[in-house]
């Protein structure tokens, strides 16, 4: 599994593993019913403390990206994650926060921001589907 | 500091001031404390220990510069290594701490002579004497910096003072005196007073040693020589010892595990060397006869030899014998393993977090080391006795003008009449005394360790009151004070004294017990264990005739004081000076 | 889990006149990893030759496993791994001669984790330690440390001098402790990203005495760095309440704040600046905040 972790940008490492998990499984890296890698091996990989580990796998057990098979280890959930809508607005809501203050700082207004992301969007190759709409 | 020069003229003091300090107390201190002891005897025992009183204040300078050699962790090569990489000269940064050793340890010989001759009126030897010291001293100095080889070093040491022990002998023995002490220092104005060409020769070895060290120590500046060898292959005489014991470490159980140790990395090797020791006393003296009897045939030597028969190498086996048993003494002084490193005294991480009790420990260790020591001692001594006929009977010692030989026949003879109680009670004393030698050398080693300035202040004080003591005695010769007064100060010291060992005992095992690191049992073992060392010693003076039934029971009292409680101070003093070094 | 395994009230110990530790309190649970920081001298090595009964408490109680480590060594020792700063081994032993000896101390010995360990490192049981390199005297150390499988593991720098390899078997050994149950792991360190990265709890030492102890998570929350951005050029520091460590100059400063967010936004717009950007603290920065000296750079 490949995640890495800096301890540089203040975030808490746990945050770090649970952020990084999602992100592999919401882009298909991590397949559904895949085993995530055991506690003492991702531990030893990414030299952090085993106890954050359990902790990031609690947490993300209680959202529901994966689950933990008695004795055996723990999985990717399957289907969609379900992650709540208050969960994934939280995500896209930080980093709006931070374009936005980036925005103010090199003085451009919210209109040329939303421009922008359309233009970049345009740009981009159309081969993502767009996702359903969400309700706000 | 406006020089280099001073600069390092004033290291090398600080370096060696407490150690300088020290040579001048203990060797002027123990001289005239030897005098002082023998102001009201015979005339023949006020000589002999005349002759020891300068054989003491010369032995501080046979020894070298210990201070000198920490700065380089006991190593050998040159100590004041920090000054390669100053703007100076290998000749300058040699010959100044070189010419300062020297002329501190001739002063210190000279202020101490001069001191036993104001205290004792005999004429002890100045300048002469004080230039060999410097010799000497310019020898062993130069040993040790040339060369970080250790076996190089010693012998060097060896041999220089082979032969000088020598040519000592060869001019102290020069004239033949019946019934008296070799040389007495009614002789000594004569005896001391040495050709001019001796200067010469002294001042020849100064120079050459000076060459030596330079071009040895600029070797060792530029990184030449044997200082490259890899520290696996380094190490010396006693870690080849310490490697050639290959015995595996037996995992069954802590105890036997510790004995493993102790015995590989100071045990044995220790007994070794002593064996080794008693087998040189034994071929030595093997080979002195025949080499003797050829020297005084010898036409040419003989006419120098006033009596009939001289000994050259048949001397030497008693004076190894003696060495050797300040040798084993010496290397049987630290049971508890305490290293001192940059002025620090402790014991080391790795020992001291070996889940281990305090007590059970120091025991072991103690235990160890006294098994050992005995053995050798045993050995050193089953060797002197094996060669004494072989130095045939010509050998004797002149203060009581008896042959070597037949004292010891002597002895025989009365180890013999011993009934065999006391013969038990003197196995118990020898061994038993000997657990109490090392149990205090490591139990005051270890009080050392942890509360130096104490015990440093101890000690002086101590020292100071002999000195005081002494001169008072002196005073008294002199008719300046009354006996009256001398006595009663000697019983008030020898009650002090003795309050001091009892109360220090309480203490001690008070404190022991109170923490609950002795247990009940170790404190009852130990009053056995005193018990059986006070019986063996009270049938040790039955049968040398001390007559019990007749004395009041204060003398007996006073007389097995000593015996009973340093035994139990000692089993108290060991434990609880190893615990206080291992939990600071 | 949750058993309390050492326990230190109120401890305090002089050298001389110099007080090396001034009422530390300081406990542990097991199944957890404690990271111990603190300038150079601040008193850690003194902390945990307390534990280990190297030191005898002048003032106060240490307890480990509820036993005090001077009255009963072999019940504390023997379930104890120590690795020393200095690394402290006979010279003149073999490394198969030391996990012998070592084993005869500890009924848990693990033989053949001790040799998967070694050959793992590389190392040669035939070799004197005094033939070791530093690396691999800190390796051979390590084994016999974690090989009887301790309830407690005290790693006193273990990283120091060491390189990226030997530093990383370390860090696997402290991982694979905890990872078995219910054992714990205490180690000082002056490598604050390692110490960020592997422990659970972090105890600050400082002069002493014990600056912030708590979850590693919790204490860097409760600090943040933030950036400012002021309308006028200052030209002292801005003097703001929570703040304890300002940096920067003219209309940009960077400040290390304890206490809550909304109380130092409302000091900023009330001084005329405004946050521009806000993080929790890493640990060197309140590392820095709590022992170093106070710097506070002007503009050019």
């Amino acid at each position: 599994m490949d995640i890495t972790i800096t301890v540089t940008d203040g975030v808490p490492i746990y945050r770090q593993i649970i952020n990084q998990v999602k992100y592999l499984v919401a882009s298909g890296l991590l397949l559904p019913g895949e085993e995530l890698p055991a506690i003492r091996t991702l531990a030893l990989q990414l030299k952090v403390t085993p106890n954050t580990i359990v902790k990031a796998y609690g947490d993300l057990e209680t959202l529901g990206v994966v689950h933990k098979r008695r004795g055996s280890g723990t999985f990717v959930s399957e289907g969609r994650p379900q992650l709540a809508i208050r969960e994934r607005r939280r995500v896209i809501e930080q980093r709006i926060d931070a374009l936005l203050a980036e925005a103010h700082q090199l003085n451009f207004t919210v209109d040329d921001i939303l421009r922008m992301v359309r233009e970049r969007k345009a740009a981009m190759a159309p081969t993502d589907a767009e996702p359903e709409e969400v309700e706000k | 500091m406006r020089s280099p020069s001073l600069a390092i003229l004033w290291e090398v003091w600080r370096a060696t001031r407490v150690e300088a300090a020290w040579k001048l107390a203990l060797g002027s201190g123990a001289g005239i404390f030897i005098l002082v002891l023998s102001y009201s005897q015979r005339e023949i025992v006020k000589d002999a220990n005349a002759a020891i009183a300068l054989v003491g204040i010369v032995i501080p300078h046979l020894i070298g510069w210990l201070s000198m050699a920490r700065l380089n962790n006991g190593r050998a090569g040159f100590p004041l290594y920090l000054h390669y990489t100053h703007p100076i000269r290998t000749a300058v940064v040699v010959g100044l701490p070189m010419a300062y050793l020297t002329a501190v340890s001739a002063a210190i010989y000279l202020v101490s002579a001069l001191l036993l001759r104001a205290t004792s009126g005999y004429a002890f030897p100045l300048l002469p004497v004080a230039a060999w010291m410097a010799a000497l001293t310019v020898i062993g100095v130069a040993a040790t910096w040339s060369t970080r080889n250790r076996s190089v070093q010693v012998n060097m040491m060896v041999s220089a003072t082979a032969i000088a022990y020598l040519i000592s002998m060869q001019r102290l023995t020069g004239v033949e005196i019946p019934d008296n002490y070799d040389w007495p220092p009614r002789l000594w104005p004569t005896l001391f007073d040495w050709p001019l060409t001796d200067y010469a020769v002294i001042a020849l070895i100064g120079v050459a040693s000076f060459g030596i060290t330079v071009a040895g120590v600029a070797r060792q500046r530029r990184g030449d020589g044997w200082a490259e060898v890899l520290p696996a292959q380094r190490g010396g005489v006693w870690a080849w010892l310490v490697d050639s014991i290959r015995v595996p470490c037996p995992t069954s159980s802590a105890t036997r595990a510790q004995m493993w140790f102790d015995l590989k990395s100071n045990g044995l090797p220790m007994l070794t060397i002593g064996v080794a020791l008693a087998s040189v006393i034994l071929l030595v003296s093997a080979v002195s006869s025949p080499i003797d009897a050829a020297l005084n045939a010898n036409p040419g030597l003989h006419a120098s030899c006033p009596i009939s028969e001289c000994f050259y190498v048949r001397s030497a086996p008693p004076l190894l014998t003696l060495l050797s048993l300040f040798v084993m003494l010496f290397l049987g002084r630290n049971a508890f393993s305490i290293r001192s490193r940059q002025g620090r005294t402790y014991i080391g991480a790795f020992e001291a977090t070996q889940p281990h009790g305090a007590v059970q420990m120091a025991v072991l260790k103690l235990l160890v080391r006294s098994a050992c020591l005995l053995a050798a001692l045993i050995a050193i001594g089953a060797s002197a006795w094996l060669s004494l006929p072989l130095l045939g009977d010509a050998l004797f010692i002149q203060m009581w003008g008896v042959p070597l030989n037949s004292k010891s026949s002597v002895l025989n003879d009365a180890v013999a009449t011993l009934t065999g109680y006391e013969q038990l009670s003197l196995v118990i004393v020898m061994g038993v005394g000997l657990v109490i030698w090392v149990a205090l050398f490591a139990g005051l080693g270890a009080l050392w360790a942890r509360y130096s300035r104490r015990v440093n202040i101890a000690a002086s004080s101590l020292l100071l009151c002999g000195l005081a003591f002494a001169f008072l005695a002196v005073a008294q010769r002199n008719g300046n004070v009354s006996a009256a007064v001398i006595h009663a100060i000697l019983v008030a010291a020898r009650w002090t004294a003795a309050a001091a060992i009892v109360g220090a005992t309480v203490y001690l095992y008070w404190s022991c017990l109170a923490e609950r690191t002795l247990a009940p049992r170790y404190a009852l073992g130990a009053l056995l264990l005193s018990g059986a060392f006070v019986a063996a010693w009270m049938a040790l003076l039955g049968a040398a005739g001390v007559q019990f039934a007749s004395m009041p029971w204060t003398s007996i009292a006073s007389m097995l004081l000593w015996p009973l409680f340093l035994p139990l101070f000692t089993s108290a003093l060991a434990p609880w000076s190893y615990s206080r070094v291992r939990h600071t | 889990m949750g058993q309390t395994v050492v326990e230190v009230n109120d401890l305090s110990r002089s050298f001389g006149s110099k007080r090396a530790l001034d009422g530390v309190t300081f406990h542990t649970m097991a199944g957890q990893v404690y990271g111990l920081v603190g300038a150079n001298g601040a008193g850690k090595t003194t902390l945990l030759k307390h534990l280990l009964g190297l030191l005898r408490a002048a003032t106060g109680s240490v307890r480990v496993f509820g036993l005090d480590p001077v009255r009963d060594p072999v019940g504390v020792l023997g379930r104890v791994g120590y690795l020393s700063e200095e690394r402290d081994l006979p010279e003149w032993m073999r490394i198969d001669e030391l996990m012998a000896y070592t084993q005869a101390f500890h009924p848990t010995w693990d033989a053949s984790y001790a040799r998967e360990l070694i050959d793992t490192f590389g190392l040669d049981p035939s070799k004197k330690i005094k033939e070791l390199s530093k690396g691999m005297r800190a390796q051979a150390g390590l084994v016999t440390a974690v090989a009887h499988r301790p309830e407690l593991l005290i790693l006193d720098e273990p990283s120091s001098g060491l390189d990226a390899v030997v530093r990383r078997d370390i860090l696997d050994a402290i991982v694979r402790t905890v990872t078995d149950d219910g054992r714990t792991v205490i180690f000082s360190s002056h490598l604050l990203d390692e110490v960020e990265r592997m422990s659970d709890h972090v105890t600050l030492i400082h002069q002493g005495r014990v600056a912030l102890s708590g979850v590693l998570d919790d204490v860097r929350g409760s600090y943040q760095r933030s950036r400012l951005h002021f309308v006028e050029h200052l030209v002292q520091p801005p003097v703001l309440e929570t703040a304890m460590v300002i940096e920067g100059g003219g209309r940009t400063w960077s400040v290390v704040h304890s206490g809550s967010l909304e109380q130092f936004r409302r000091a900023v717009v009330a001084r005329g600046g405004e946050i521009v950007e806000s993080r929790n603290a890493t640990l060197e920065e309140i590392f820095m905040a709590r022992a170093g000296r106070s710097r506070q750079v002007e503009a050019a």
